[in-house]
């Protein structure tokens, strides 16, 4: 049944969605996605999510702490999937958000949403866990080639997952890349989604082996060249939940609480106003069980123990 | 229009002009009630609706216009656009937009969204929603599941239990639960005397496959087949499959055992007919994914000792009367992309409820299904006799290994029972698969023994 709101709903109970659900929530994105153009154009009031990585209840936390859909824009700057325990849930979430407020959230695709990242991340272990079969982690894969590789909100802050590209100085001219395909190795649409900033004097070769690091001049390039205020960027676990660099010019969100379930990190969403003013807001990861004591994360001890 | 008339409007009607869009705007924004659109259908709502967006809106209700700002008149247009689109693409069509909730929302109240000078956001969420192309009619009918059978909702049911260690299997009836009694049985005496598995191994991540692969070859006994659809549909969201694998790995050499003796009973006659249907599944997902498979031929597998344990057993039984060739179990590695063309219809089914792991597993099934004697019998139900006939070779080497009474014993149930092997073109992929050492084997007796 296509109620989005039940799905929703059980979505946000982290229970199993079936397989023919699943399809046709895949196939009706693609659909809206495809309208996108690769720098989707995105009004103010937003706000500006970084990495999930496949926490489902810090996912949920944000929505809580920013107001929920029903009252802001969202953007979520990519890396939705793997490393976390519910990819799956929390990126039909995201669908399921997106089919139901078309012009509340905006998807940017983030480095872990290509094949080659999820088959070794988790989101491929977790599909075949879930469903016994791939089909599903298939359907989700089509999804990610028409993610938009970039948004820009009231054409002065632009966001992005990664960074910037030698390649491509502007953002029109990330507007002719040929974006459905899975993530090159090279290229522009790589870097956009694997460069990181760093304290370099010019494009240096980047440690991730994809991408590169850029500096406090590409990014002033960057921002006068397109008469641009701020890149908006995630991809970097940053303790503090963002860390505005480069005088103000290039800040990094990241939206995921105690990373990997251990990195005691605090996350962050920014929101931006009509007046393009930043707030950030600070949230910390749920509590590692339930208020019955059952743990949200799973662990891997055997149930089969009771058996024996 | 006065400007009395308007106030009225607004007060009472949110500016929508229309009374009957007011009400079943009202109904299905304010009170959720979406059966209210589908009971007026798109006839009687899109073109209000159109009309609402393209009039009222702009020049009623938000004050670019009387503002005479500069982007006001390409507003108009997109406006318009949208109200052709959808005109063109849904109200012709008689179908709503999949999208047409979030648009009832916006149009019933844009102030909750948007300040009453901002018409061009309110014009880029309008065109977001509307741009598409599925329809919402589509979802109710082909998701609302009502003119489907129960089996699907039993299965549903299923997947919603908590607890689903008592429930009926929805697709078991009579007949084949009498069947399975002997292997009831046999399950029940397997269990008691392995409870000491490790478990530890459990935490080896590879060795998850590796027990797929394994539990595999189970099916080629067709009873293992039922316990895993079993397995598959009963098994808890939040229950831990692993075990299920990893169960039946251990589980099946201690059934092989047993089969050897079970074997030569009157049951198999039964249990070969359970394995045609199965397998024929298999068999179109091995044409399909036949090009793709080849890639990963030749990736190792840190899992191969403990499979070819499995399947040596399974083998052993069955050596008398097949020939066979010795591949080892492949499994993909992590970095392997999977990325055949799909087909793009879901595949959950009805005929469809064999586990889903045995999809996954196709790659070693070939294999195996091949080389099972039952899988002959598929070789006939879809190919034609004048395949056999271009098999004769195949076909004398594989009688020399059976035993004559096991061969008169088939041949007596279907007289087409001959080919041990399979259709030419899938032949040819298996020499492209496994290289020169499968011709030698298929055709030479003595390729076993390199095994």
């Amino acid at each position: 049944m296509m109620d989005l709101d039940k799905i929703i709903a059980s979505l946000r109970e982290g229970k199993h969605i079936p397989e023919e659900t699943v399809f046709r929530l895949c196939l009706n994105s693609q659909e809206l996605l495809m309208n996108e153009g690769n720098v989707t154009q995105v009004d103010t009031p937003v706000t500006i999510c970084g990495d999930i990585h496949g926490q489902l209840h810090d996912l949920l936390t944000l929505f809580e702490k920013s107001g929920g859909v029903e009252k802001t824009r969202y953007i979520f700057l990519g890396d939705f999937v793997d490393r976390g325990f519910y990819s799956l849930e929390s990126f039909l979430l995201l669908l399921c958000y997106k089919l139901r407020y078309p012009d509340r959230i905006t998807l940017i695709r983030g480095n872990h949403e290509t094949r080659q990242i999820t088959k070794v991340y988790g989101f491929y272990d977790e599909v075949v866990r879930k469903y016994g079969n791939s089909n599903v982690w298939r359907y989700c894969c089509e999804v990610f080639d028409y993610l938009s590789l970039g948004a820009i909100i009231n054409n002065t802050i632009f966001c992005v997952h990664g960074g910037l590209s030698p390649d491509m100085t502007t953002v029109d001219e990330i507007r002719t890349i040929d974006r459905k395909q899975e993530v090159p190795h090279e290229g522009a649409m790589c870097d956009l989604l694997w460069s990181d900033p760093e304290d370099v004097d010019t494009w240096s070769l980047s440690p991730r082996g994809a991408g590169f690091l850029f500096g406090k001049r590409e990014v002033d390039q960057f921002l006068e060249k397109n008469n641009v205020e701020l890149i908006a960027r995630a991809h970097q676990l940053v303790m503090e939940g963002y860390k505005e660099m480069f005088d103000g010019g290039l800040v990094t969100v990241w939206s995921a609480p105690n990373y990997c379930y251990r990195c005691g990190n605090v996350a962050a969403v920014l929101k931006i106003d009509d007046e393009l003013n930043r707030e950030y807001t600070i949230f910390e990861a749920v509590q590692a069980q339930n208020e019955v004591g059952n743990a949200i994360i799973p662990t891997k001890k055997s149930q089969m123990d009771y058996f024996l | 229009m006065s400007s009395t008339m308007l106030d009225d409007v607004d007060d009472n009607m949110m500016g929508i002009k229309s009374a009957g869009l007011y009400t079943l705007l009202n109904n299905v924004v304010k009170e959720g009630d979406k059966t209210q659109l589908v009971m007026a259908g798109p006839e009687e709502v899109l073109p209000d609706l159109i009309r609402h967006i393209t009039d009222t809106i702009p020049f009623d209700l938000f004050i670019n216009l009387n503002n005479g700002l500069s982007d006001a008149r390409s507003l108009i247009t997109r406006l318009n656009c949208l109200g052709k689109f959808l005109n063109d693409n849904f109200l012709q069509q008689h179908v709503f937009p999949f999208t047409i909730l979030r648009i009832c929302e916006l149009c019933y109240d844009p102030f909750k969204y948007y300040k009453i000078n901002e018409l061009e956001k309110f014009v880029n969420a309008l065109e977001k929603c509307c741009l598409v192309t599925s329809s919402w009619q589509e979802h109710e009918n082909t998701g609302g599941r009502k003119e489907n059978d129960d089996n699907e909702d039993d299965i549903n049911l299923i997947k919603n239990q908590e607890d689903v260690s008592l429930m009926k299997v929805p697709w078991m009836n009579k007949d084949s639960s009498s069947e399975l009694t002997p292997f009831i049985r046999e399950i029940d005496s397997i269990m008691s005397v392995n409870l000491g598995y490790d478990d530890e191994e459990e935490d080896d991540e590879d060795n998850e496959d590796g027990e797929e692969e394994g539990y595999f070859d189970g099916n080629e006994n067709g009873e293992l087949d039922n316990k895993g659809k079993c397995n598959v549909l009963l098994k808890d969201e939040n229950f831990m499959v692993e075990e299920y694998y990893e169960e039946d790995g251990d589980v099946k050499d201690d059934i092989v055992d047993e089969k050897k003796q079970d074997r030569r009973t009157a049951t198999i006659v039964g249990d070969d007919d359970g394995d045609d249907d199965d397998d024929e599944d298999y068999r179109e997902d091995n044409v399909d994914e036949g090009d793709e498979d080849d890639d990963h031929m030749g990736s190792t597998d840190d899992d191969e000792e403990d499979d070819e344990d499995v399947r040596g057993e399974v083998r052993n039984i069955k050596a008398g009367r097949r020939d066979e060739k010795d591949e080892t179990a492949r499994k993909r590695k992590p970095r392997e992309l999977d990325n055949f063309e799909y087909d793009h219809s879901p595949s959950f089914t009805g005929m469809d409820l064999t586990t889903p792991k045995k999809y996954k597993h196709n790659t070693t099934g070939r294999f195996s299904v091949i080389e099972s004697p039952s899988s002959s019998l598929i070789n006939t139900m879809t190919s034609s006799h004048a395949l056999l006939s271009s098999q004769e070779e195949e076909k004398g080497d594989a009688q020399e290994l059976r035993n004559g009474e096991e061969l008169s014993d088939r041949l007596s149930q279907e007289d087409e029972l001959v080919s041990p092997s399979m259709s030419s073109s899938q032949e040819d992929k298996m020499v492209a698969i496994a290289g020169i050492s499968y011709h030698e084997n298929i055709t030479s007796p003595l390729g076993k023994k390199s095994r």
